[in-house]
């Protein structure tokens, strides 16, 4: 896979060095141009910059009983989005450090990682709007699920993942996708079909990880944004599916569904995911599955409430020993829209009361920045 | 003062409030290129072109949004009527556009420089109070 890294970030360069090169001229016919001279507003980078610059910083405290050796744990991290669209063009990355890598998520390490820090890159692409409904990306992408999408610290309402994610469908791919959005009224389409290879180096089984690295990944995903005469600013209703085909030729496959429901200071998250893993003539040896739902709500313009319930089973074999629930009850305030600070309470339930239920505090400072 | 015209005073406080309260506030309008084809749009399609979930017109030209500057007066009202969000709202979703996209938000300018460049610009789409409105640009009217 070094040779695919080293084709992605140089991509990665040339689109940036592209970037810069369209800056300058966009500069110049500019000044060429009848006022008022103002940037194009597609273009918002800095014309002395060339590309679009944002991140967050996030500080995570945890404090477990689960953690025999340690009841407490810090992680300090951060990530960096540099983007530029240049006519029909939109370049995205995202690069990531972390100091606590064994919660980490996968990515494309940019140097070895170390006990206490990895760098990493984790998106990459180039996106061609030939229309609002057939868009081409390629490059290194997310795995569609909404949680791993819009997953970012500066927008969540809660410290944690819900279990769920990165425990079901894959995390990410190298390769391609053609999506778009269509809308009619208030309501609309969104679609996006994906194919390439899995990024998941390995998967983690009851006893035993499988390497998955070389695993051809091939999904689709469907978003119904269902129009409510605007009695919901957001109704939407997806559906998704994956295939996976690792080197035993023993195929996965993935489904999903997810609901996403806001009105007014309500707001209702949703997911249920459920993988048949090593599928042979049409029998599993096992499921794994899981699903959460998350309600909140805007108690004032600053500050949230937000409760969460969710569960996965990670082996219908094993069920009594690898099922996980969690309950959470959580506050998010915002002082402004870039600076969250987050406190949860989590009580976690190991499948069928094989240990007895724990209970966990979370909290995170949350700092989003963007230049210019 | 006796206590009737204590009374009286505290009247008029209570009306004079209650009258700066009520009073209409400023109204916007949402403003295009004048070769622009549309002369209406229902509000949720307004709101796409605003929310960048829809970059071009149908006949090919780029949109080109422009929002105005957050101390705006009308904002806000532009941003509770046609986009459904608050302002606090509104910033979340762009940070959320951000990072998961790689789309930034329209620039933010006064409602004067907003005027002059949709008049230059046949894609270009803004919004400024009613006051401001001249013929070098063309009303959109929005449909609920």
């Amino acid at each position: 896979m070094k040779w695919l890294q080293l084709k992605i970030l140089g991509l990665s360069m040339a689109v940036a060095m592209l970037g810069w090169a369209q800056g300058t001229q966009q500069t110049v016919d500019q000044q060429g141009q009848a006022p008022p001279a103002l940037p194009a507003p597609e273009a918002a980078a800095s014309p002395s910059f060339p590309l679009e610059v944002a991140g967050y910083v996030n500080f995570r405290y945890v404090n477990n009983d689960a953690f025999q050796d340690r009841n407490f744990y810090r992680e300090y991290s951060a990530s960096l989005f540099l983007s530029k669209t240049a006519g029909r063009w939109r370049f995205h990355s995202e690069f990531n450090a972390d100091t606590q890598p064994e919660y980490d998520s996968e990515g494309i390490h940019l140097f070895p990682r170390r006990p206490s820090l990895s760098v990493k890159l984790d998106n990459a692409f180039v996106n061609y709007n030939a229309r609002d409904w057939l868009q081409l990306q390629a490059g290194f992408l997310f795995i569609p699920a909404y949680w791993r999408t819009h997953r970012y610290q500066s927008t969540t309402l809660t410290v944690d993942e819900p279990a769920v994610d990165q425990n079901v469908f894959p995390t990410a791919l190298k390769g391609g996708a053609i999506h778009g959005d269509k809308y009619w009224g208030d309501g609309g389409v969104s679609y996006m079909a994906y194919g390439g290879v899995d990024q998941l180096s390995e998967f983690q089984e009851s006893s035993h990880s499988v390497q998955t690295e070389r695993s051809q990944v091939i999904g689709g995903k469907l978003i119904f944004h269902v129009p409510s005469r605007q009695f919901f600013r957001t109704f939407d209703v997806a559906v998704h599916r994956l295939h996976r085909t690792g080197a035993d030729d023993r195929p996965d496959e993935f489904y999903g569904v997810e609901l996403h429901l806001s009105k007014s200071r309500f707001e209702v998250l949703g997911e249920y995911a459920h993988g048949s893993m090593n599928v042979v003539d049409g029998v599993r040896s096992y499921i794994r599955q899981g699903y959460y739902v998350q309600p909140s709500y805007r108690i004032t313009p600053k500050l949230f409430g937000v409760v969460r319930y969710d569960r996965l089973d990670r082996d219908s074999r094993y069920a009594d020993q690898n099922g996980l629930a969690r309950m959470l009850a959580g506050i998010t305030y915002r002082p402004i829209p870039a600076i969250s600070l987050k406190a949860e309470v989590n009580r976690y339930q190991p499948g069928l009361a094989r240990v007895p239920a724990y209970y966990g505090v979370t909290t995170s400072l949350v700092w989003f920045f963007n230049l210019p | 003062m006796t206590r009737r015209q204590y009374l009286r005073l505290a009247a008029g406080v209570v009306w004079a409030s209650h009258r700066a309260r009520g009073s209409p506030q400023e109204k916007f309008v949402v403003i295009v290129h004048p070769s622009n084809q549309f002369d209406a749009l229902s509000r949720s399609k307004v709101s796409y072109l605003f929310l960048r979930k829809v970059s071009r017109w149908p006949w090919g030209a780029e949109v080109a949004a422009l929002d105005l500057a957050e101390d705006e007066p009308i904002r806000r009202d532009f941003a509770r009527q046609v986009l459904l969000m608050t302002a606090e709202q509104l910033a979340e979703y762009w940070i959320d556009q951000r990072t998961t996209r790689g789309v930034s938000p329209p620039l933010q300018v006064r409602a004067a420089a907003a005027k002059l460049w949709v008049a230059a610009r046949p894609g270009g789409i803004a919004y400024i109070p009613l006051s401001a409105l001249d013929s070098t640009v063309k009303v959109l009217r929005m449909d609920s």
